[in-house]
């Protein structure tokens, strides 16, 4: 990793004598013969800093403005599916012009899912039937209607369904934090390494926000790792995004948002949003609900693909709810909390 | 294997690479009698290198409270249980210290290089002896130092009840400040199957090269220290880098002069002297009578390697504390124990003025002189007579330039009676 003194300076007063041998043109070197530096070290993809993209770098790249309106509006009819359901709410999932919009958005935006097209090609706009019937691979199960190419979430997502969606949500989610399949990041993770993450997970997020001048409502009485704010911070990226686009700025405010879509999908919303979705698809099956994280799952994948980012495991389990416990095995504090289990006796 | 001279063990040990030496060497001295476990070096150095996702448990500079503390949990024990299970009763010293080549004497047990020869791990061989600390033993720096028991056999959490008594030793601790000690014979490089780490030539510093590094923790089994670090959200390892910027004099602070590592920059107690020295072409120091480390490490002979006994011929010097059983130091810092402190009990006048160099200046200090001043009184310390002059000490940078000009005496500010502050 280079530190930020292997960046010469040229303005530096910097005195070089004779007892800083090392320059920074001198190739490392060790005193002992264990150690001979590779002519050209291959940076491994952990250490390698990403250089800004360059204006031809995002010619290249097939996405448009339209693709990137469609993805706003995509992250905005998730978030509003995953909020708190009301009729009035799943009145407008519902409406036909939602729906039509939706299908619109899914064509341009969602077809990386089955078979992406190389970097590069130019966007394809593939007919429906062989987007979502005809190729299936084993990430991405079926969303699409094969007849119609409407996602199969506009078939599920019917006004005389919201009883049983209201249903499936409430067994699904409860409400606390800790539902079945809760909607929080930071419930998910390693089992070991998660719980010292947490609050770095909620400083990044609101890291996240800040950075391009959003507060989590007052109102909105929800974490900064909920589902919901996270698709809507997506969603106000790929409108910047295709503002950047329609207006055609500079370079910079468009691989501003690229890079930063890029990062979140990659250590927030792609990490966990496979575990949750299959979590969820499981214990809603049947439902409008499982049809949602179908099409959640599809959408973030082909996300990840478009991004180039890997999508995170979908055998994350959901952090010990009371590891602290655990980690202080000795005071013997736990044991005398009220309501403690009695200590063990041998 | 070949040989090597290891003069902090007064003998020649084996070692797998040709002997090689450094233009300069990065060294450092604490004195353990000033330090008073304020952590500030921790956090200089965690807030400068570690601080990123994949380093909270990383610290590449610690302070463990001893005996019972050890960050990884119980480091030393475990490898000096090793070294004594290898060659039971056997690691002991003798022999006429000698200046220069063995000041110490000689030790006539086994190193960590030596006993892996014969030894073979429940993993397979070792190019050192050494172990793996578990995942547990790096979660939390500082654990077990408060402790006074541990809980009842099989009842974690729970307390002795009825009659309990505290272990029956004198009570002390002391605390001990450590970082890598960029051995001359680092076990980490010796142990590395990637040939990934280097030892810099113009200043001894080792380092990891981080494209290299595949993380196959050879060095963490390795290293008696445990002084390298693996870092889970990369796969690879990392460790104390030395600062080697600031040792560069690349710190647009030093104005060009090679400056001291943060950790010892940002003492408040002034325990940390670093600097360079130089080495002979059969790996003994360099004279280099007004280095202020070569004075205190071969001249007084107040400052000592940490565990010399592993090999590694480590960098880092302390002068020990004096209230200390004497066993225990003779463990950790090898038979010179009893003449560094007998040496600081009652310092002359030079070490005195030696000893104010210490946190003075960020910048490292390459030569020391002394400028006589008036007694300032006399009495008697440890049943020695003692003179105190008012010596005045100045320090040279790396090109000549004065950096510290300071007296043995501090000077005494009254503060007016009418101040900012005045009620």
């Amino acid at each position: 990793m280079p530190t930020p003194s292997d960046v010469r300076n040229p303005k530096s007063e910097v005195r070089r004598g004779e007892w800083a041998a090392h320059t920074d043109d001198t190739p490392k070197r060790s005193v002992f013969g264990n150690y001979r530096p590779d002519p050209e070290p291959a940076a491994t993809e952990s250490v390698a800093v990403p250089s800004p993209p360059t204006p031809a770098d995002l010619q290249d790249r097939p996405d448009t403005t339209d693709t990137a309106r469609a993805r706003a509006f995509l992250y905005r009819f998730l978030a509003r599916a995953y909020e708190d359901p009301t009729p009035a709410g799943w009145a407008l999932l519902c409406a036909s012009d939602t729906q039509e919009h939706l299908t619109a958005a899914w064509e341009i935006a969602g077809d990386r899912c089955a078979g992406s097209p190389p970097a590069g090609a130019p966007a394809s706009h593939r007919p429906a039937e062989e987007t979502a019937g005809g190729i299936e691979s084993p990430d991405c199960a079926p969303i699409g209607n094969p007849r119609d190419g409407r996602p199969e979430v506009c078939a599920a997502f019917t006004p005389e369904a919201f009883d049983a969606f209201l249903d499936a949500y409430l067994a699904a989610f409860g409400h606390a934090a800790r539902g079945p399949c809760p909607l929080n990041e930071i419930e998910y993770g390693d089992l070991k390494a998660d719980p010292l993450f947490q609050p770095h997970r909620l400083a990044d997020l609101a890291a996240f926000y800040r950075a391009f001048g959003l507060e989590v409502a007052d109102d909105a009485g929800e974490r900064h790792d909920h589902l919901c704010l996270e698709l809507e911070f997506m969603c106000v990226l790929a409108a910047k995004e295709a503002w950047a686009r329609e207006h055609q700025l500079d370079a910079e405010p468009l691989a501003v948002v690229r890079d930063a879509q890029k990062k979140f999908l990659r250590e927030h919303l792609g990490r966990w949003t496979p575990a949750f979705t299959r979590r969820l698809e499981r214990h809603a099956a049947g439902t409008p609900l499982a049809a949602l994280a179908r099409f959640t799952r599809a959408f973030i994948l082909a996300e990840c693909a478009r991004l180039g980012v890997p999508p995170g495991s979908e055998d994350l389990l959901l952090r010990p709810a009371d590891q602290a416990a655990a980690l202080c095995e000795s005071c013997g504090l736990a044991q005398a909390l009220p309501g403690a289990a009695p200590p063990a006796t041998p | 294997m070949s040989t090597v001279l290891n003069w902090q063990l007064g003998r020649d040990m084996e070692y797998p690479y040709e002997a090689a030496y450094s233009d300069r060497q990065f060294a450092f001295v604490f004195n353990l009698n000033r330090c008073i476990g304020c952590q500030s070096c921790t956090m200089a150095c965690k807030s400068t290198w570690t601080f990123s996702k994949g380093q909270e448990a990383m610290w590449w500079n610690n302070v463990e409270t001893k005996p019972y503390g050890g960050y990884p949990h119980h480091w030393d024990v475990k490898i000096l249980d090793l070294l004594n299970q290898a060659n039971p009763g056997g690691q002991t010293w003798n022999g006429e210290p000698r200046p220069l080549k063995a000041p110490y004497g000689r030790f006539n047990g086994k190193t960590i290089y030596e006993v892996a020869k014969t030894h073979v791990s429940p993993e397979g061989a070792q190019r050192a002896l050494g172990y793996l600390p578990a995942d547990d033993d790096w979660a939390a720096p500082n654990r077990f130092e408060d402790n006074p028991a541990g809980a009842p056999p099989g009842r974690p959490g729970d307390y002795t009840r009825g009659d309990a008594r505290l272990p029956e030793h004198r009570t002390w601790f002391f605390y001990l400040a450590r970082l890598c000690n960029h051995c001359t014979y680092p076990a980490c490089l010796a142990a590395c199957p990637r040939n990934a780490i280097y030892k810099r030539p113009e200043d001894g510093i080792v380092l990891i090269d981080q494209s290299r590094c595949r993380g196959y923790r050879k060095c963490l089994e390795a290293c008696p220290y445990k002084k390298t670090h693996y870092r889970g959200t990369t796969r690879i390892t990392e460790k104390c880098i030395g600062c080697f910027p600031r040792v560069e004099g690349r710190d647009p602070k030093g104005r060009g002069l090679p400056m001291q590592t943060r950790c010892m920059a940002a003492c408040i107690g002034h325990i940390r002297l670093q600097g360079l020295v130089q080495f002979n072409p059969d790996g003994t120091w360099k004279e280099d009578r007004y280095n202020p480390l070569y004075y205190l490490v071969h001249i007084a002979q107040v400052a000592l390697p940490l565990y010399p006994q592993f090999g590694t011929e480590p960098n880092g010097y302390y002068i020990p504390p004096r209230w200390v059983p004497r066993p225990y130091l003779r463990q950790m810092f090898g038979p010179g124990v009893d003449v560094a402190i007998e040496k600081y009990l009652a310092p002359d006048r030079e070490l005195l003025a030696v000893l104010q160099l210490f946190g003075k200046d960020a910048r490292i200090c390459f030569r020391y002189e002394i400028r006589p001043g008036p007694k300032v009184f006399e009495t008697t310390l440890h049943g020695r007579k003692f003179e105190l002059f008012n010596d005045t000490i100045i320090g040279y940078g790396a090109d000549g330039t004065k950096i510290i000009e300071t007296t043995v005496e501090e000077p005494l500010h009254i503060r007016p009676e009418a101040h900012a502050n005045s009620i």
